[in-house]
């Protein structure tokens, strides 16, 4: 996927814009949206939710493209960021999940708790893909989140091992050692469908 | 070599990143243990299904909502800089100060109507006739609001009126000042209490107004409380509207006064008409409360705002204006109005709250079934609907709705857990509201109402590349 963006273009378009040129922002929206939106989409598993995360990260490239001094690629400093908005994205929705658990224990109706009432998974989401795909969304919204982002970044985002420890500020050998317990915890889930 | 030592390099085999001993260590490990193989396998095919997951096309109009909040955000930051800079500093400083002179000046002002002047002008109103339904309302006013005034002076000002009583010139006119200053503070007095008296009547009205007549009553006087009549430089301006606003009924009930003098040039308003759509909204109001259905095409519409017109010079050089207080028996009357409507929003909150779930999944009919097996016996199923394609999202082909029923909220989990049985299901609104938080489930008390929204799906939601 980020083998298809022509970085030195990037480059150019940081500079620009660094420089005053507001065309050059959106073009580099336009060059990352799709990304960006993808990496939200496995990550929160919503359309939904990715589509806000995906808004919420290019507004804060853009109030805060000053504190990218190029050190990085910026593909790779846009990913941390991305992947920083989904992983608090995340967290407010398990939280959400936990309460409707709560709350269902509390009526003493069902013990399996209230998960069809999930916000993070809704209908719309579910209807692009079959059985497999679908249970593989589910797997990676369910695991811990720096192992979702690596397995997300290497499997679907296909980065670098270099890249992925760049945007997850973490050694390679972390990152490496991330992305295979994720993928452990993602075939456990898979297991009745393999 | 442990298991997550293997785990890592099998997960590093499948991405080719393996150096020849650590292949080496890894082959070996895996032909010596057929479960490790099988591990290695499914692992294998894990990842296989993580890389074969299609993009999805992100929203089509995603620049330009980030364009939209950037835009947004920046006319805030704008406005937040502005206040940041030292010219603008300057400027506020000089407005605060603008208005504390202004407030100041409006306090000391003199006015310009001399003792003899007043007490002629006071003479003349004695001898204009008053239309007979008020006369005796008025008297009742006047000896109400003079010994309002006496208080007020004693009270707020008690300083300058000592120092008048013992002889001590507190301003270089002191023999001139005390009249003017009494009547300056009756003028204040009345304003206060008449603004009072407005605070009072729409707080009445907010109570009751959902209930016919009042509501109208209501959404007027909120009109007003926009227009905050405290802003010293504007009083006379916004006394001017407010006693044209609610002229009619202040005639009716009370009267509008514009200094010492009951204003009677009011366009086109009669107060007996005035009274008598008083008497029809409160009746209104009344029967409303209390439960009876109201025609609402028979409760008077509020007066069109009239506009005072200054028939006499002296009318325009007048300019303190005052508005009394209501009556006190429609003030009681809008009490009653407002007790009983109270009582009636209460029972109003014994309603079933009305919950809508949705539901999302390929078989319409299995999705239907389920929702009527949990439909209340007797209940009324006019409620159901088929809706064509094309219902909220073009995703879903045909739509349905199906009226469930009434019953306890600890029911609806079950409900829920056999409809997601066959599809998607989701808790969408309570009494009309989208649920953001479980937390709204929490407040469900009594009884329920629930509608079932379903959603057959027939084709993919998103396009893909």
């Amino acid at each position: 996927m980020s083998n298809a963006i022509d970085h030195v273009r990037v480059a150019e378009l940081v500079s620009l814009f660094k420089g005053g040129d507001e065309a050059a922002f959106d073009e580099l929206v336009k060059t990352f949206q799709r990304p960006v939106f993808n990496l939200a989409y496995r990550m929160l598993s919503s359309y939904e939710e990715a589509g806000d995360a995906t808004q919420e990260t290019f507004v804060k490239v853009y109030r805060s493209i000053d504190k990218f001094r190029g050190e990085a690629r910026f593909a790779t400093w846009l990913y941390a960021v991305a992947s920083n908005m989904c992983r608090n994205q995340r967290r407010k929705l398990v939280r959400r999940k936990v309460e409707l658990q709560v709350l269902d224990i509390g009526n003493g109706e069902d013990e399996r708790g209230m998960d069809p009432v999930d916000p993070g998974f809704g209908p719309r989401d579910r209807a692009q893909h079959g059985d497999i795909a679908e249970a593989v969304n589910k797997a990676l919204r369910d695991i811990p989140d720096d192992f979702a982002t690596a397995v997300v970044m290497k499997d679907i985002q296909g980065l670098s091992y270099e890249d992925i420890s760049e945007a997850m500020a973490c050694s390679m050998g972390t990152v490496k050692s991330r992305i295979a317990r994720g993928r452990g915890m993602v075939r456990d889930r898979l297991r009745g469908i393999l | 070599m442990n298991n997550d030592d293997l785990r890592e390099l099998m997960s590093a085999a499948i991405d080719g990143d393996l150096r020849d001993e650590d292949r080496a260590r890894l082959d070996a490990a895996l032909d010596a243990d057929a479960s490790l193989r099988a591990e290695y396998t499914e692992l294998q095919r894990t990842v296989a299904h993580l890389q074969a997951l299609d993009e999805v096309e992100p929203p089509a109009d995603l620049l330009a909502k980030v364009r939209g909040e950037l835009d947004a955000s920046q006319a805030g930051r704008g406005i937040i800089h502005w206040f940041s800079l030292p010219q603008a500093r300057l400027v506020a400083a000089a407005a605060m100060l603008l208005i504390v002179v202004r407030f100041g000046f409006e306090m000391d002002r003199v006015d310009p109507l001399s003792d003899t002047e007043l007490g002629s002008r006071r003479e003349q109103e004695a001898a204009r006739p008053e239309p007979p339904v008020q006369a005796e309302a008025a008297a009742a006013f006047d000896s109400e609001v003079s010994g309002k005034n006496e208080i007020s002076a004693s009270s707020m000002f008690a300083a300058d009126v000592n120092l008048e009583e013992e002889g001590t010139p507190a301003s270089p006119a002191p023999a001139v000042r005390a009249p003017r200053q009494k009547e300056k503070l009756r003028h204040f007095d009345v304003e206060r209490s008449a603004r009072d008296a407005l605070v009072e009547r729409k707080s009445m009205a907010r109570a009751g107004a959902e209930n016919g007549a009042i509501w109208q009553e209501s959404a007027r006087l909120n009109e007003m409380d926009e227009r905050d009549p405290s802003r010293e430089g504007e009083r006379g301006e916004t006394q001017d509207r407010l006693a044209g606003e609610i002229g009619a009924d202040e005639n009716a009930g009370g009267r509008v006064r514009f200094g010492d003098d009951v204003v009677e040039d009011f366009e086109g308003r009669e107060p007996s008409d005035s009274l008598g759509e008083i008497v029809a909204a409160q009746s209104a109001a009344q029967s409303a409360a209390e439960g009876k259905k109201v025609k609402l095409d028979k409760v008077p519409e509020p007066p069109a705002s009239p506009k005072p017109v200054a028939s006499d010079p002296e009318v325009a050089v007048r300019k303190r204006r005052t508005i009394t207080a209501l009556r006190s028996d429609e003030a009681l009357e809008l009490r009653k109005a407002s007790a009983q409507a109270a009582v009636s929003d209460q029972d109003a909150s014994a309603m079933p709250q009305v919950v809508v779930l949705e539901v999302a999944g390929p078989d319409l009919g299995a999705i239907s079934r389920a929702a009527v097996g949990f439909r209340v016996p007797g209940a009324d199923n006019s409620g159901d609907r088929e809706i064509a394609a094309g219902h909220a999202s073009v995703e879903y082909a045909v739509s349905r709705t199906i009226v469930i029923g009434e019953f306890e909220p600890s029911k609806l989990s079950r409900l829920v857990q056999a409809l997601a049985q066959h599809g998607e299901c989701r808790l969408s609104r309570i009494d009309g509201k989208p649920v953001t938080n479980s937390l709204a489930l929490q407040r469900l008390k009594g009884r329920v109402t629930v509608l079932v929204l379903i959603s057959q799906r027939q084709s993919p939601v998103m396009p893909n590349p």
